[in-house]
């Protein structure tokens, strides 16, 4: 049954899906295009030893390099492009379908509204993992033809980071829809913290109180421990699959248990 | 075992406002029309009985199932139209229904492409370029096509044209001669009058009156018009039965309540230039059971 919920669900969502996995893909293309113009470029590399280290982990370090490049210039961006689609989809998906008076079709079949949720939010991981997809597959094959070459497992590893980071802010935005009705305060706290927690990420490195907690944003194992350059440990992986998955898993009962707006 | 049966099921979005204890028990085959005006808590009491809105008091059952607890059996059994038919429009009404079979593990959809064929719909349009009328035809495909032992249907004909509306009472007399159970809520009594057996009157939230329709009609005065062609030497003025009587020369007008016996007998001596006596609508009796009611700050108004 869930299996058919979460078929229905890809189905309406094909369309958003594509025109997502394009962006990102003509994205990636572009980018990596100009990387040619910046290999092997020592003025660049002289700049930026110049600079202080705060501008430089803001700008990234060693855009000459591939995974330098990839990782400073590309994938940077990729925790806020994924957290906005994870989000806005997270809450669309009950929420703004229960506004739109969506929700009393399927809720009228003999369809639990525990099963439904479970059905949309496995619909949502997998939207997020086909974009995770469309984004190794394009850097991949893009680094290829631009002169950036990157190792194929280090790269899925530090795509996999930016997924499932995004898949955590996205489950709560489920979850809070679900749990709530309210489409706009599940957008805002899931796209809200996990964007917040990229800006936190970034200045990490200059506070210590921030950087003593380092370890509980998901975004540090994706943004500072450089997975490009570094193998990838699959706990940050396993955490966040497993820690969106009990959001949707808590917010269940508080589905089953409120007034459905028609 | 009833089809619907409720005890004391409420649903209080704040004291005074929504539905008010609700007692009800429609029977198995029985077609069963709920009418109101607009707000009057139609929509509230379905949407209860549906399972979407959480009961804040009493219990109510259908088909043996309770409304809150198990609604997934109640669905299994039944049919739903909601009173306004949001869908996406991307869909076309063919998709939807495949859906919905394929949610009530793999039922057919022959009776639902009957349905759609008999109320003309178009089964391949987009449901965003259909008008009104046409998302409700989606609407009633959709909750007739199981042939469910319960349809719930939250004003049916509304924006339907009326030769479509009468293709829907005939569908929904069909179901209540198969032995299927309709529960219906309409503010267009008419159509109530003519297909349903019982009705039960809400009036803020509150149930105030179920009836048959045929005793709810008895009970109501009957409209008489006289026009004598000589002025008259008996005064229906003083006859018992007789209300709000209006004599203007020789015409009268007046409300007859009982057998028009007396009536006639009456008038026997008298020259008649024309005469009628016209049985009450639903319409009447529910003009009288809102007349009784104080107008609320917002000026609640009967449509």
């Amino acid at each position: 049954m869930w299996l058919e919920a979460w078929s229905q669900t890809m189905q309406d969502s094909r369309r958003s899906l594509l025109w997502w996995a394009v962006g990102i893909a003509l994205y990636t293309v572009m980018l990596l295009a100009f990387f040619p113009l910046l290999k092997g470029n020592t003025a660049l590399g002289d700049l930026m030893q110049s600079l202080p280290e705060s501008l430089r982990a803001l700008a990234g370090d060693n855009l000459g390099t591939p995974a330098g490049y990839v990782g400073g210039k590309l994938l940077s961006m990729m925790p806020i492009l994924l957290t906005v689609f994870a989000a806005l989809q997270g809450s669309a998906l009950i929420a703004g379908q229960e506004e739109r008076g969506w929700l009393e079709f399927p809720l009228a079949q003999p369809l639990p509204r525990a099963t439904l949720l479970l059905g949309r939010a496995a619909a949502l991981l997998t939207m997020l993992l086909v974009l995770g997809l469309v984004l190794f597959l394009s850097i991949w094959l893009a680094g290829q033809v631009f002169q950036a070459p990157l190792p194929a497992g280090r790269l899925l590893g530090a795509v996999a980071l930016h997924t499932l980071g995004a898949w955590l802010f996205g489950a709560l935005a489920l979850a809070i829809g679900a749990a709530t009705g309210r489409g706009g305060l599940a957008v805002g706290v899931g796209a809200g913290l996990g964007i917040g927690l990229v800006v936190l990420q970034s200045v990490a490195s200059q506070v210590q109180l921030l950087s003593d907690l380092a370890w509980l944003n998901p975004w540090k194992y994706a943004l500072s421990d450089l997975p490009l350059e570094h193998a990838v440990s699959p706990t940050p992986l396993l955490i966040c699959l497993l820690l969106g998955g009990a959001l949707v898993w808590i917010a269940a009962p508080m589905f089953g248990k409120r007034d459905v707006r028609g | 075992m009833n089809a619907i049966e409720t005890s004391g099921l409420s649903k209080l979005y704040a004291p005074g406002v929504g539905l008010a204890p609700l007692n009800l028990s429609v029977a198995a085959g029985e077609i069963f029309g709920f009418i109101g005006p607009n707000g009057a808590g139609k929509t509230t009491a379905i949407r209860t009985l549906m399972g979407f809105l959480r009961p804040s008091g009493g219990s109510g059952r259908i088909l043996g199932h309770d409304v809150w607890h198990e609604r997934v059996a109640v669905h299994r059994r039944v049919g739903y139209l909601p009173g306004e038919v949001h869908l996406a429009r991307d869909h076309t009404a063919r998709e939807l229904m495949g859906r919905s079979c394929r949610l009530r593990g793999g039922a057919s959809d022959a009776y639902g492409l009957d349905v759609a064929r008999r109320l003309e719909l178009r089964l391949d349009a987009r449901l965003g370029t259909l008008s009104k009328g046409n998302r409700q035809k989606v609407g009633l495909t959709l909750a007739l096509m199981h042939r469910p032992e319960l349809l719930v249907l939250d004003e049916p004909t509304d924006g339907l044209d009326p030769l479509v509306q009468e293709t829907v009472l005939d569908l929904l007399r069909e179901a209540g001669s198969e032995g299927r159970t309709v529960f219906l809520s309409s503010h267009v009594l008419s159509e109530i009058e003519r297909i349903a057996g019982r009705v039960g009157i809400i009036r803020r939230g509150e149930l105030i009156r179920v009836e048959g329709v045929r005793e709810l009609k008895a009970s109501l005065p009957q409209q008489v018009a006289v026009g004598f062609a000589l002025p008259p030497r008996v005064d229906l003025m003083t006859l018992d039965g007789m209300s709000d009587a209006v004599a203007d020369g020789l015409d009268f007008w007046g409300q007859w309540r009982g057998s028009p016996d007396m009536l006639i007998r009456a008038l026997a001596g008298e020259s008649l230039a024309s005469f009628s006596l016209t049985p009450s609508t639903l319409e009447d009796a529910f003009m009288d059971e809102y007349r009784s009611e104080t107008p609320r700050k917002e000026g609640a108004h009967v449509a």
